[in-house]
């Protein structure tokens, strides 16, 4: 038998190592949860006030009333994670297969020197039910693989992106099950790993006995041997069997018993004998050993971090109002929640306007995008303008409906996540399109029109409409009689009564800018962009002039033209230079 | 009678009275209020893209022809949109072919075959106005409301259908089956200011101060509303954006459903007015006459 791992000093080392870079990986990750600048008016509240106001936070919850809510969300949302169920039920499966089968693996089996033999003092690995259970266990986990791979391949697409982070997952919990089941496998065939256990434990008294044990174990528990002297004939299992009874079987059930591993040393029989002499058992043991080390250094850098932030999460979330933030408490709280979430997709495929997305294919407008945005957006990184552009975009087509937050499995407060992201791209100067649009007047966007189309050739398909054009089909506005009907009655006009905020172009105006052809001079205009949609001057137009629709034509029209104008450059330098 | 319930963005986390209390009065007359999966109705995306605000609100449709239901909104920004892509879709045909091809990604299509109601419309025609008079067992005599109309659902009338654009009277009628006495005010037809909030906050505010103002000196207790978004401007925006002196000049908002839950005699349980931002005994002396009051 292998040594047990605390005996090979090259594995004690790497378990230390392993250990080591997970603590600090953990801690590291944990100071930057303060660190990161997750919200608005970062500059404001530096690293002491968040680390202050999550300590207050957590005294005064644990010493209230809602202190009760953790059991609660321990019980339902960490361990019977109800949260995931309410949405999907295979995906639910998955996850606690995953979970279960490899927190019970690694209580009863990885750690069974420290639990199971403290629990169960008679404990043996090769003893029922622990060689039963270690393989169910595994089988858990393979199904949840299989399913986590099933629905990745599935539902692909930008709904449910698959990155690195979701690949190395499943690929490293694959080869620690797969290469556990080899070890034992490959340990049911060997012989020399029969002879070893002979030579320490068996009671046999000559080659007669050895042999008859030799015949059980070959018929019986799939041992294969290079060569065994004498026939193998019913009688002599059955004396083996005799001698197994006395000598093997008080700490080994039936290889039988390792419900998947049997069935595939089965099929490693065929090369059992060159496994046996490179030692295949023990070139599995090190594969599996160093494989569960690996995903236990890199634990806090991969995915399975969610392991530790996504209790945390929810037990923060579950037990504190989501509607009452508190923006020193939230930045740490915020960068916990985005090494929380696991990109299983779910904010997305409830989200209110994924179907705009299906339209403009922005994905920074779906949830589960964004996320991975904010990220980068609080990592300080440079992020270049016109991908600035689109995450502003997405950003401010959220329309805060909650559901995404109310369905998210790990309970991130996704809803505050979007507010603090706009606040965020504001600050950048990145805010909403009719804030944005305010920097210049009417005159000033269309210069800077102009600009722009001198240097580039005219987009067709951005200006003119595919199923409507009114604001280019004479006939549509053409009989406006400038009665002034529609400035009269919009209270738009009505309400700007200061000069500064005075609109600059009335509903009227617009029309006869259409009709001189000067569409470019309206688009910008605050009467556009200030215009409330109330359709009191459509509705009063006696020549029944779609003027409210205009108005939202010039809106889109003027949105897909700005958004790619660089409102940064400097045009009147241009004009001089030319 | 059976509808899709189209609740909106809104209602689920920033106004949930309003689910509350309109399956609470539905539910006597017989409604049922059925929730399907349904997405923005496209409205906040119409500035910016014409073709996605179809597309959102054809989902909507769509889903719910699946079902064969019609759908019933409380929101009137909600209405105006599905209705204005309803006739859009009759309307232009390129443009609903390929709406089509989009929603048939998700086996989904739309043929035009269920209605749009607003909630007044369903309890106005649909239930009639009969059948609410016969329910109202504490009328609430001596509260005099201003019906804030907004703007969505009653222009431009010929998409929408909801009544006369410029001599409604819809909510009037409602709100006069409930006992409490509606007001003639001048700016009852005009915009909340909710569509600019977040867009120039300092206009939004005018307009929705200047409808207060209106309403007070015509003599309003109360403003009673019937969408989601004036309900929240007139609620939670003013109540926010008023400063110290002027609170005392505040007007509550009431949405109609829980008036009309009121004097139905049912519980507050369901009515939610207590949820309301602006506490509704600034209705003052009126709201305490009233029987079956706090």
């Amino acid at each position: 038998m292998v040594k047990t791992l605390l005996e090979s000093t090259f594995l004690f080392v790497c378990l230390y190592i392993a250990l080591g870079i997970c603590a600090f990986g953990i801690l590291f990750r944990i100071v930057r949860w303060f660190a990161s600048d997750t919200g608005p008016r970062a500059a404001v509240i530096p690293a002491w006030k968040r680390v202050a106001a999550a300590a207050k936070g957590f005294i005064t919850t644990v010493f209230s009333i809602r202190f009760f809510l953790f059991f609660k969300v321990l019980f339902l949302d960490v361990l019977l994670q109800t949260r995931i169920v309410k949405t999907d039920l295979s995906r639910w499966i998955m996850h606690i297969c995953i979970f279960f089968g490899f927190m019970l693996l690694l209580l009863m089996h990885a750690l069974d020197e420290l639990v199971t033999k403290k629990l169960f003092p008679e404990y043996f690995s090769t003893l029922d039910p622990f060689q039963l259970l270690r393989n169910l266990f595994g089988l858990m986990v393979i199904i949840g693989v299989a399913i986590a791979i099933y629905r990745r391949v599935r539902h692909r697409g930008p709904m449910l992106a698959t990155r690195y982070a979701d690949r190395y997952a499943v690929i490293i919990l694959a080869v620690i099950m797969i290469s556990g089941y080899l070890v034992e496998a490959s340990k049911i065939v060997s012989e020399s790993v029969f002879n070893r256990m002979m030579k320490d434990f068996s009671s046999a008294s000559g080659p007669a006995d050895e042999d008859a044990i030799r015949a059980f174990w070959s018929s019986e528990y799939g041992t294969v041997f290079a060569d065994i002297k004498t026939p193998i004939t019913p009688d002599l299992v059955a004396k083996g069997k005799q001698l197994n009874d006395e000598s093997c079987a008080s700490c080994h059930v039936p290889t039988k018993s390792a419900f998947i591993s049997y069935p595939v040393s089965r099929a490693l029989r065929p090369v059992a004998m060159p496994m046996d002499r490179i030692k295949a058992d023990v070139i599995f043991y090190y594969i599996h050993v160093l494989a569960c080390f690996a995903g236990l250094a890199y634990l806090p850098f991969s995915k399975f971090f969610h392991i530790i932030t996504d209790p945390l999460t929810m037990i923060v979330n579950g037990m504190s109002d989501k509607k009452k933030v508190n923006q020193a408490g939230a930045m740490p709280r915020r960068a916990m929640e985005l090494d929380a979430c696991t990109n299983c997709g779910t904010c997305s495929r409830y989200c209110s306007v994924a179907p705009v997305f299906q339209m403009i294919g922005n994905e920074e407008i779906l949830p589960s995008r964004k996320i991975s945005m904010i990220s980068s957006l609080c990592s300080g990184k440079t992020i270049k303008a016109d991908e600035l552009r689109e995450i502003s975009e997405g950003a401010f087509i959220c329309t805060s409906c909650f559901k995404c937050t109310e369905v998210c499995p790990t309970g991130i407060n996704l809803q505050d996540q979007w507010f603090a992201q706009k606040d965020l791209l504001a600050e950048k100067g990145y805010p909403l399109p009719h804030v944005w649009v305010k920097e210049f007047n009417a005159s000033e966007w269309s210069d800077r029109i102009r600009a722009g189309e001198s240097s580039r050739t005219r987009d067709v398909d951005t200006i003119k409409g595919r199923y409507y054009n009114l604001t280019a089909d004479s006939d549509v506005f053409a009989p406006c009689i400038q009665c002034q009907t529609c400035t009269n009655v919009c209270p738009v006009v009505a309400a700007h009564t200061g000069r500064k905020d005075a609109v600059d172009i009335t509903p009227q105006k617009i029309m006869n800018l259409l009709r001189l052809g000067l569409n470019d001079l309206a688009l910008g205009s605050r009467m556009v962009w200030d215009c409330t949609t109330c359709y009191q001057c459509q509705e009063n137009c006696p020549q029944g002039i779609p003027v409210t629709d205009i108005i939202y034509e010039l809106k889109n029209k003027a949105y897909g033209k700005f958004k790619n104008i660089d409102r940064t450059a400097d045009i009147d330098s241009k004009d001089d230079a030319s | 009678m059976k509808f899709a319930f189209f609740k909106g963005c809104k209602i689920p986390y920033y106004l949930a009275q309003y689910e509350t209390s309109t399956r609470a009065v539905m539910k006597p007359f017989g409604v049922r209020l059925v929730d399907l999966d349904f997405n923005c109705c496209g409205y906040p995306n119409r500035d910016l893209y014409f073709e996605s605000f179809v597309y959102s609100a054809a989902r909507n449709l769509a889903l719910a022809e699946k079902k064969r239901l019609d759908i019933v909104t409380p929101c009137k920004c909600c209405y105006g949109s599905l209705k204005h892509a309803e006739h859009y879709m009759h309307e232009n045909e390129k443009l609903r072919r390929d709406v089509n091809t989009v929603l048939a990604r998700e086996g989904l299509s739309w043929k035009g075959s269920i209605k749009v109601h607003h909630l007044l419309t369903v309890l106005c025609d649909d239930i009639g106005l009969p059948a609410i008079y016969a329910s109202i067992v504490k009328p609430l005599g001596g509260l005099n409301v201003a019906a804030h109309y907004g703007c969505h659902a009653l222009r431009p009338s010929n998409v929408v259908h909801f009544d006369d654009p410029l001599a409604p009277s819809i909510f009037e009628d409602c709100i006069s089956a409930t006992g409490a006495k509606p007001v003639d005010w001048p700016r009852r037809l005009d915009c909340c200011g909710n569509p600019l909030l977040g867009k120039n906050n300092a206009l939004s505010l005018s307009l929705m101060r200047s409808k207060t103002s209106d309403a007070a000196e015509s003599g309003a207790d109360c403003i009673c509303t019937a969408c989601t978004y004036c309900q929240i401007q007139f609620d939670a925006v003013q109540s926010a954006e008023t400063p110290e002196p002027n609170r005392e000049s505040m007007v509550p908002a009431i949405l109609y459903t829980q008036l009309l839950g009121l004097s139905m005699g049912l519980p507050e349980r369901s009515l939610g007015i207590s949820k309301n931002t602006l506490s509704i005994e600034k209705l003052g002396p009126a709201w305490k006459l009233l029987p079956g009051a706090f």
